[in-house]
């Protein structure tokens, strides 16, 4: 998959993280988990595209381009296109972030932006009021400090769509609900309680807590991989 | 403007005229139940809790969920969709208004995954 030279491919993997030094061991392990989220991930996007193909309804594009900003996206900014963002960690973080933030939000819409099927009564209550404007102080921020709120906002929005899936699952009895919940929960929530709590709590090295938040990640594409295909 | 009530909401009005068909919808409204445990809350045979159950699906009052027990066996659990049936009378006419709860999200989101594999 990554055509540079061995010593220059570690230093791409590496980069996004900003991460320096680590075993040859945690290296390799590093490369291949690259690897296979990147089939994983060619995967995934062509189990969706088939899906909607079969049987597109607009809720249904929602979610499969929510799918793929959640899953595909961010793996080929991760280690597909590295020249734009060398040397730029913080970009690369915030941008992979953001599409996983956009594509969390694409699956919520799906799900709860039609009407709902039932009549619903409504009240329309009159309230005058004049507007309240609000104005907020502009605080600024480190491109880290950034980073760090939008990865928590993101695992806090997929812990609740991992939590509404899980409970589909158990409603439902549907298998591939409950690969989806473990997929989104491994792909979002986990990496960020790894790689902000793991060094907090274990005083892991940087490159353990590189390896386990990727390693988490890939076992999300997996688990969703699996669930569109054999669940 | 008043309308005349549609076939279904006078069959869903008849329909709560059963004592059982009211106990089955009270009993679902806050938690899924299967056939058996209905059967014992409403102290009547399950031929008799089936047969009001396929009524009140047929009506869209209530809805079915699978399940799996710890065994691995699926079975079926009920759960009602109906939440509010009012009727109105004025000079112009009767109008039934049918008001269904809001479908749980878990539910959607689980239909439109499953529609896209």
């Amino acid at each position: 998959m990554i055509r540079a030279p061995p010593t220059q491919a570690v230093a791409i993997v590496l980069q996004g993280y900003d991460v320096e030094g680590g075993s040859p061991i945690a290296v390799a392990l590093a490369l291949a988990l690259a690897a296979v989220s990147i089939l994983l991930s060619l995967g995934i996007v062509y189990r969706v595209y088939a899906g909607y193909r079969a049987s597109g309804s607009p809720a249904q594009l929602a979610l499969a381009i929510g799918l793929l900003l959640l899953t595909a996206v961010p793996t080929t900014i991760r280690f597909l296109i590295p020249t734009f963002t060398a040397g730029m960690p913080a970009v690369r973080i915030l941008s992979t972030t953001a599409s996983e933030l956009a594509g969390l939000l694409a699956i919520l819409y799906s799900v709860r932006g039609p009407p709902a099927r039932g009549r619903r009564r409504q009240r329309v209550r009159v309230e005058k009021q004049s507007p309240v404007i609000v104005t907020l102080p502009f605080v600024p921020l480190s491109a880290h400090q950034l980073g760090f709120l939008a990865q928590g906002l993101t695992a806090s929005v997929g812990a609740y769509v991992a939590w509404l899936a899980y409970r589909g699952y158990l409603r439902n009895a549907s298998r591939p609900m409950k690969f989806l919940a473990i997929g989104v929960c491994l792909l979002t929530t986990l990496p960020f309680l790894v790689m902000h709590g793991l060094d907090l709590a274990l005083g892991a090295t940087a490159a353990t807590v590189f390896l386990a938040g990727v390693a988490s990640q890939v076992a999300g594409l997996a688990s969703i991989f699996y669930s569109l295909t054999r669940a | 403007m008043a309308e005349s009530a549609t076939q279904r909401e006078t069959a869903v009005l008849s329909l709560l005229d059963d004592e059982y068909a009211r106990r089955i919808l009270v009993e679902t409204t806050r938690e899924d139940k299967s056939a058996g445990a209905l059967a014992e809350a409403c102290d009547a045979s399950e031929p008799t809790i089936y047969r009001r159950l396929e009524r009140l699906s047929d009506h869209g009052l209530i809805e079915e969920h699978q399940q799996i027990d710890p065994d691995g066996h699926h079975y079926k659990t009920y759960a009602a969709t109906v939440e509010q049936v009012t009727v109105e009378i004025d000079d112009e006419g009767v109008v039934i208004e049918i008001v269904e709860q809001e479908r749980d999200p878990a539910d959607t989101f689980t239909e439109l995954y499953e529609g896209l594999r």
